[in-house]
């Protein structure tokens, strides 16, 4: 994520180079980016709270 | 630390092999391909790796199957059934995009405004039909099976034939018959010299990227799964 973050900064400052010569292809990769890291997120929390069941469960077995 | 990078450091991976590709894929130059493949040629960075992650999780899919057979352990089930249901996802997915590009690609040949723009027979897309349906039985057989054991083990069985049809439908098949998709009379795609490296840099982290992501998906679905079976069929 971090990583991903620096790279998109980076690119971002250069704006000589490959970004803005064609057309507003920048603005779709800022849509696609901000999809894609909203179900990133949507998964991860998913991932969390499957494992809070997991816990829970475990506390409740030993009781 | 060290704990929580083993448990989820392909994910963090995933996501970054796949914003590389997402970032790359669209903005780096390419050699043009000429035609209506000119920008569209990136496509092949996400419509691609739909198929590759599909082969692979069919491929876990049967490989468990097969394990459940060998010691009756119904984990095993669980990890099939589930990977052969991420997979319908994938090859959903890739359906779908490859329609929009296909719409593009043969604007000339095939009128937009004709039916075959969004249904040509294309020998690959027919096949990955024919190829999903005998999941899509699967699944339906496994649902029309009451008793868990027999349920397991009759879907194992079915879903090494499922895996067995896979390749020949979907990979073989087409390459013989030519048809829109590449690999006809040029050989395997991937051997293909248009396929240069500009393609290759961003197309296999892409592929790893989904594989991994898809990973993720699965696992998640094997656990709710197994918290499901844990909470309800214990009583």
């Amino acid at each position: 994520m971090l990583n991903n973050l620096i790279l998109f900064s980076l690119l971002l400052q250069s704006d000589a180079g490959l970004l803005f010569r064609s057309d507003k292809i920048f603005t779709v990769l800022t849509v696609v980016l901000i999809i894609f890291s909203g179900m990133i997120l949507f998964l991860w929390n998913l991932d969390r709270r499957i494992s809070r069941m997991e816990q829970k469960e475990k506390e409740s077995k030993k009781l | 630390m060290l704990k929580f990078l083993q448990k989820n450091g392909y994910k963090f991976l995933a996501v970054g092999l796949i914003g590389y590709a997402l970032i790359f894929g669209l903005l780096r130059e390419l050699p043009d391909m000429g035609g209506n493949m000119a920008q569209t040629s990136r496509n092949v960075f996400y419509h691609v790796p739909m198929w590759f992650t599909l082969y692979l999780l069919m491929g876990i899919s049967v490989v468990y199957s097969i394990k459940f057979l060998l010691n009756g352990n119904e984990y095993n089930d669980t990890v099939a059934t589930e990977a052969a249901r991420t997979g319908m996802l994938f090859g959903l997915l890739g359906l779908s995009t490859g329609i929009i590009w296909s719409r593009v690609t043969w604007r000339e040949l095939i009128p937009s405004d004709s039916f075959a723009a969004w249904w040509s027979w294309d020998p690959k897309q027919t096949m990955v039909v024919v190829a999903l349906m005998i999941y899509i039985a699967y699944f339906i057989l496994r649902a029309g099976i009451e008793e868990s054991s027999s349920r397991a083990r009759i879907g194992a069985v079915y879903n090494i034939f499922a895996a067995a049809s896979l390749i020949p439908l979907t990979l073989i098949l087409p390459r013989m018959l030519g048809g829109l998709h590449p690999g006809g009379d040029e050989g395997n795609p991937l051997e293909n010299i248009r396929l240069s490296i500009e393609f290759r840099v961003v197309f296999y982290p892409s592929v790893l990227g989904f594989m991994l992501l898809s990973i993720w998906i699965l696992e998640l679905r094997v656990r709710l799964s197994l918290l499901y079976n844990r909470m309800f069929d214990a009583e």
